[in-house]
């Protein structure tokens, strides 16, 4: 009669045993590696005891949110890559099959050694004034419709408060028409540790994003992995464009047309811009690459990342809505 | 009438095979036994057509398999206990963060519905700190989802159990009660009455076991409950409860076995109902 008890017993540890190593194996197959990332228990439990005696609650609550979401930083993160030792000789119908310890004492990144393709869109909107403490005041926003009349077509720039841009941005309700620049491009890793441990920092930033921002971090997350480098090089193209690109062409306008106001100059260069979306993007891969941009950010894409942005990057201009 | 103090079997012929069986109601030898626990001396009777060698070591074997069958049903819900608690803690471990994070939907919805754009500034003007926990506190409820399903189930299975274990415990009882053949008239003339019906009932379980068409066995089913009516009807005559209501439960149980074959089901096991019907 016990024998009937202990078989369920060992059944259920069977299952139990088997769901959570269940959690550690993947597979690599020829192009892909793995980035491996172990906890140490203390690591996970230790710190979060302290930070619970020392009555440090939101610390708390922000590293046991990460350990479930399983994007805790820290961590000791080694490369995997198809040649090294598999658990069985033969490949699965997958690739090669590889353990690591199970959440959340371990979690796995797979990664593509293929090229790698990114895609964003950004509206184009600049900051033109500031205050003291470095608060965008006024913006600059290159929209289809620059009079704000439904009727007529004007393409070019509209100047909108700090306060008008917010009530657009954060009501369902209000739409204001922009340009929007669709870009898409490609990149490769050129470092594999030092992607490696970008991809592994990016994707373990879960508990200081809570710390810094709370609730938002908590809920939103961030983007990772490869989808931070979209957003990365969204915010670099930015820069470049408004830094860069936008005062050269005007510049440009300017020496050609040196009877024009600068109204009338700044029309002319937004009609440009929503004519040639090219020209926007043009010499950006070098931008990236180049000391006076790592100079100007600190950032250091092959370097830093391992990351190489390729040459050939699409870039088309259409109408949004912010 | 009987007695309180009394429980009381009846010796018939087993409707299915060509043996004889004990009948008596569970519930009420529960019942009886619950009173010797408070220390009512009972008795044992056991009705028989006629007496004969071998019928008290029958019924002493009768009452061990009821002890057994408790003992082993009281085992089997503590092992669904174990392994429901198992059960809960594995998928637990694969869906919390999934189920945590629907503790979130609600607020991700308010805010998706009102603001364009979800900022920190955003969330800490217009979502109240109550709702930032009942969030964290909905999606700790949903993450543990399973495992309290799971002790819940298993609270069950572990009150059947317990309930079991009593109940065999309260029929190993059944030996320390004084027990008594006695002669039945009417159960003698029950027997004589009803030999053919008997008869009939063992040939078309017969039928039944060797019938793998459905609706030949649906019939079967029908023919085995018009005789088994017939039988109760004798049983009132001779006013035979015991067997009466054995008869009834039997009749319950073809009408039962009717409809499933009626409308099979792939989860079920009929193949194995008619097996315990019949007593194979």
């Amino acid at each position: 009669m016990k024998a009937l008890t202990i078989s369920k017993l060992l059944l259920g540890l069977v299952v139990l045993a088997g769901v959570i190593l269940y959690r550690g194996f993947y597979t690599l197959s020829e192009n892909e590696v793995a980035v491996i990332v172990e906890y140490e228990t203390s690591e996970l439990i230790g710190e979060n005891l302290n930070e619970l005696l020392r009555g440090k609650l939101e610390n708390f609550r922000a590293h046991l949110i990460a350990i479930i979401y399983e994007q805790h930083s820290g961590g000791k993160a080694k490369i995997v890559r198809y040649d090294d030792p598999p658990i069985f000789p033969f490949p699965m119908s997958y690739g090669r099959l590889y353990w690591h310890l199970p959440s959340p004492l371990g979690k796995h990144h797979k990664i593509s050694l293929e090229f790698h393709d990114y895609h964003f869109r950004i509206p184009l909107i600049s900051t033109v004034a500031v205050d003291q403490e470095n608060r965008p005041l006024m913006y600059k926003i290159l929209t289809p419709d620059a009079d704000g009349d439904p009727l007529t077509k004007d393409p070019g720039f509209r100047l909108m408060s700090a306060h008008d841009l917010f009530e657009v941005r954060f009501d369902p309700e209000a739409e204001l028409a922009a340009m929007m620049l669709d870009v898409k491009g490609q990149f490769k890793i050129t470092n594999l540790e030092n992607y490696a441990l970008w991809v592994k920092d990016s994707y373990g930033q879960m508990d200081r994003l809570i710390e810094e921002y709370g609730f938002y971090g908590e809920m939103i997350g961030g983007p990772y992995g490869d989808e931070l480098i979209g957003a990365y090089l969204s915010s670099i193209l930015d820069i470049y464009l408004w830094e860069a690109k936008y005062p050269a062409l005007f510049e440009e306008t300017e020496e050609k047309y040196p009877e024009l106001p600068p109204s009338a100059l700044d029309s002319m260069v937004a009609r440009f811009m929503i004519e040639n979306p090219e020209m926007l993007t043009e010499g950006f891969v070098g931008f990236v690459a180049s000391p006076e941009f790592v100079e100007m950010t600190g950032v250091d894409l092959e370097r830093g990342a391992g990351i190489d942005v390729l040459e050939e990057i699409t870039t088309e201009m259409h109408e949004g809505t912010l | 009438m009987l007695r309180k103090n009394e429980i009381v079997y009846h010796l018939i012929e087993h409707p299915f095979k060509e043996e004889k069986t004990i009948v008596f109601n569970r519930d009420k030898i529960l019942e009886t036994l619950n009173q010797f626990e408070e220390g009512m001396k009972l008795k044992r009777i056991l009705h028989v057509p006629q007496k004969e060698d071998g019928q008290k070591d029958k019924l002493l074997v009768v009452e061990e398999s009821l002890v057994k069958d408790y003992e082993k049903s009281s085992e089997r819900s503590k092992g669904w206990t174990i392994f429901s608690i198992f059960g809960g803690l594995s998928l637990c471990y694969l869906l919390f963060t999934p189920l945590f994070r629907l503790g979130y939907v609600p607020l991700i919805t308010f805010l998706v519905r009102n603001f364009k754009t979800i900022t920190p500034e955003v969330i800490n003007a217009y979502v109240d700190p109550g709702a930032q926990l009942a969030a964290l506190a909905v999606g700790m409820f949903l993450g543990f989802f399973p495992l309290i399903l799971s002790g819940v189930v298993g609270y069950d299975a572990l009150k059947r159990a317990r309930k079991d274990k009593k109940h065999a415990e309260l029929m190993r009882n059944l030996e320390k009660c004084e027990l008594e053949i006695v002669e039945k008239e009417s159960l003698a003339s029950f027997y004589k009455d009803s030999k053919d019906l008997v008869g009939e009932i063992r040939e078309r379980a017969q039928d039944l076991r060797k019938i793998k068409d459905r609706y030949g066995r649906i019939e079967t089913c029908k023919r085995i409950r018009d005789h088994l009516e017939k039988v109760i009807i004798i049983t009132k005559l001779y006013e035979l409860d015991g067997v009466n209501e054995h008869y009834h439960t039997l009749h319950d149980s073809f009408y039962d076995l009717e409809n499933r074959l009626k409308k099979p089901r792939f989860w079920r096991n009929d193949e194995k109902y008619v097996r315990e019907l019949l007593g194979d």
